[in-house]
């Protein structure tokens, strides 16, 4: 009888909890970089409602930058030692993770970068940050568009995103630039569901790229300016400005690539 | 023989102290009902509820389909509830959609449920007309909503038929705003699924009081007076327009309907319904729960 008692407890040994080396959540934290950067081949582009935008500049204000892991891993993890025992035996289903509209969805943080980053949404340049990352996959994104602090208010004008340019349709420019401002619920100022795959692993790198195409395309620039030479602002009040403040919160405005670290 | 069962019991003492036992058996009985609350049955206005700019709506038929319920528990237990496949007309009335016997009596703290395409077989609940049940089920219809909307001599009927799958899952409890629901030993334990219409008429998920508005769909409703889907693919949810292709401006600035964290994939007004679709689900009553569209 305690031969039996001995082997079964054994054959657990092997999944029971490591002391140490690990964060809180029971999995070790590794380096890693998150990078920040444009897209230049947004420069010019057509929209959905037919214009040709030039844009000349076009900047906006990212962080904080959380990364989640997968809805179906546990939200609330039981032991290592529970887990190994898990893979032997029968055992019933278990609960699943949070999904949809909770802020953060109650699901596991793989990585959190929580400074502000001002980006030029036209530029090829990375902006290159160290994080730390939880060892572990990651498929989503959720990224924060908090009041832009002091040291990005001089080069967004004051604003949480700038833009200059041109856009022209049937023969006709309309010139334009201004700012953006967003609301004050928390809704409104966050990008959720930034679709990505990655296991982060030590020395790997998350790259977040801006895409601005998105931001203008339901602006219709008929309702800017008349066409010509005189540059038009784009007026918190005007449909352009109401367009871009739901375009610039798409997920399809940034896209999120892994990168693994090297062997 | 006898060592061998001793044995086998020690094993299962070993599992139950690692928290795998089944603890006590105490068991009750779930029942499920579900409602559309007074709205489904009589329309908006109702109470508090009214559409800021004028219109009315009255429901004639809101077929739903609801083909799964979990009650399960953080900590990895699930009482394997038997929920068959059933379709229900909201607009009859609040039926009991299903009827657990033995449930475990605990507290279920992960109760999730799912709006999917009715499946072959499914089962009608509520009086529902077999013709009704064969329509979604040939459809492949999770939701299938017919009404009116009337404002003085203005009238629109819509019909709309959805065949996307919703999960509703961590469902908060709308009566004691805790998690699941606690099923009581030896009696009957009410729940309800509970479904809100007026947010398929909200004009931002971005605020926490939204408005209910209809002027943007009616504004895209054919010569036929039948406004579908297909038609609210033509109205940008960021450049509304009305009947005549001007603006819509509400307090002189541009009306947009702003979708905050739903999954809308296109700025147009069909992309944003279904959208919200995703949020009609609760829990007994007032009850929250986390909503995805799953493809």
């Amino acid at each position: 009888m305690k031969r039996l008692t001995l082997l079964f407890f054994a054959l657990l040994l092997p999944f029971a909890p490591t002391p140490g080396c690990t964060a809180g959540t029971g999995r070790p934290i590794v380096d890693a970089e998150i990078a920040f950067g444009g897209t230049p081949d947004a420069a010019r582009f057509v929209t959905g409602r037919g214009w040709t935008v030039t844009l000349d500049e076009a900047r906006i204000v990212l962080g904080p930058v959380h990364a989640l892991a997968p809805r179906d891993e546990l939200a609330m993890r039981p032991s290592a030692l529970l887990e190994g025992a898990a893979a032997l035996l029968p055992l019933p289903s278990v609960a699943r993770a949070h999904s949809g509209l909770g802020v953060l969805d109650g699901r596991t943080v793989r990585l959190e970068f929580l400074e502000q980053v001002a980006v030029d949404a036209l530029a090829a340049e990375r902006q290159v940050f160290p994080t730390p990352a939880e060892l572990g996959a990651s498929d989503e994104l959720f990224l924060g568009l908090q009041p832009p602090v002091d040291r990005h208010v001089e080069a967004l004008r004051g604003f949480h995103a700038f833009v200059r340019g041109a856009a022209e349709k049937d023969g006709e420019t309309v010139r334009f630039e201004g700012g953006l401002t967003l609301g004050e619920s928390e809704a409104e100022r966050r990008v959720t569901t930034v679709a990505f795959a990655a296991d982060f692993e030590p020395g790997c790198r998350l790259d977040l790229e801006v895409d601005p195409r998105p931001w203008l395309d339901g602006v219709d620039f008929d309702q800017v300016g008349v066409p010509g030479d005189e540059v038009h602002e784009l007026a918190l009040d005007g449909q352009a400005h109401a367009a871009w403040r739901i375009g610039a919160r798409r997920s399809n405005a940034y896209a999120a690539t892994y990168l693994p670290g090297s062997p | 023989m006898k060592t061998n069962m001793n044995r086998f019991l020690l094993f299962l003492s070993c599992l139950s102290l690692l928290g795998f036992g089944c603890g006590d058996s105490a068991t009750g009985d779930v029942a499920v009902q579900l409602s559309g609350e007074e709205a489904a049955q009589v329309g908006f206005p109702v109470g508090d509820i009214v559409f800021i700019d004028g219109w009315s709506v009255d429901f004639e038929r809101i077929l739903v389909s609801i083909t799964e319920v979990h009650l399960q528990a953080a900590d990895g237990d699930d009482a394997l509830v038997m929920a068959d496949p059933i379709v229900a007309d909201l607009t009859l009335g609040e039926p009991e959609g299903w009827r657990f016997t033995g449930v475990p009596a605990r507290r279920w703290d992960r109760v999730s449920y799912v709006f999917a395409p009715a499946p072959a077989g499914a089962r009608a609940v509520g009086g529902i007309d077999a013709a009704d049940l064969d329509a979604m089920v040939a459809g492949g219809h999770s939701f299938l909503i017919e009404g009116v909307a009337t404002r003085g001599e203005e009238q629109v009927r819509f019909d709309w038929a959805f065949d996307v799958r919703i999960d509703n899952t961590g469902c908060l409890n709308g009566v004691d705003e805790t998690d699941g629901i606690v099923v009581r030993e030896g009696g009957v334990t009410d729940a309800q699924i509970t479904v809100h219409f007026d947010h398929l008429f909200f004009d931002s998920y971005a605020h926490d009081e939204p408005a209910l508005r209809f002027d943007p769909m009616a504004a895209v409703a054919g010569d036929d007076g039948v406004l579908t889907l297909e038609e609210l693919a033509g109205q940008s949810i960021v450049d509304m327009r009305d009947a005549d292709g001007e603006p819509i401006t509400v307090d002189g600035m541009p009306l947009t309907y702003d979708p905050g964290d739903l999954d809308v994939p296109t700025t147009d007004l069909r992309a944003y319904l279904i959208g919200a679709l995703s949020t009609v689900g609760h829990f007994n009553g007032e009850g929250h729960c986390d909503y995805a569209i799953v493809p």
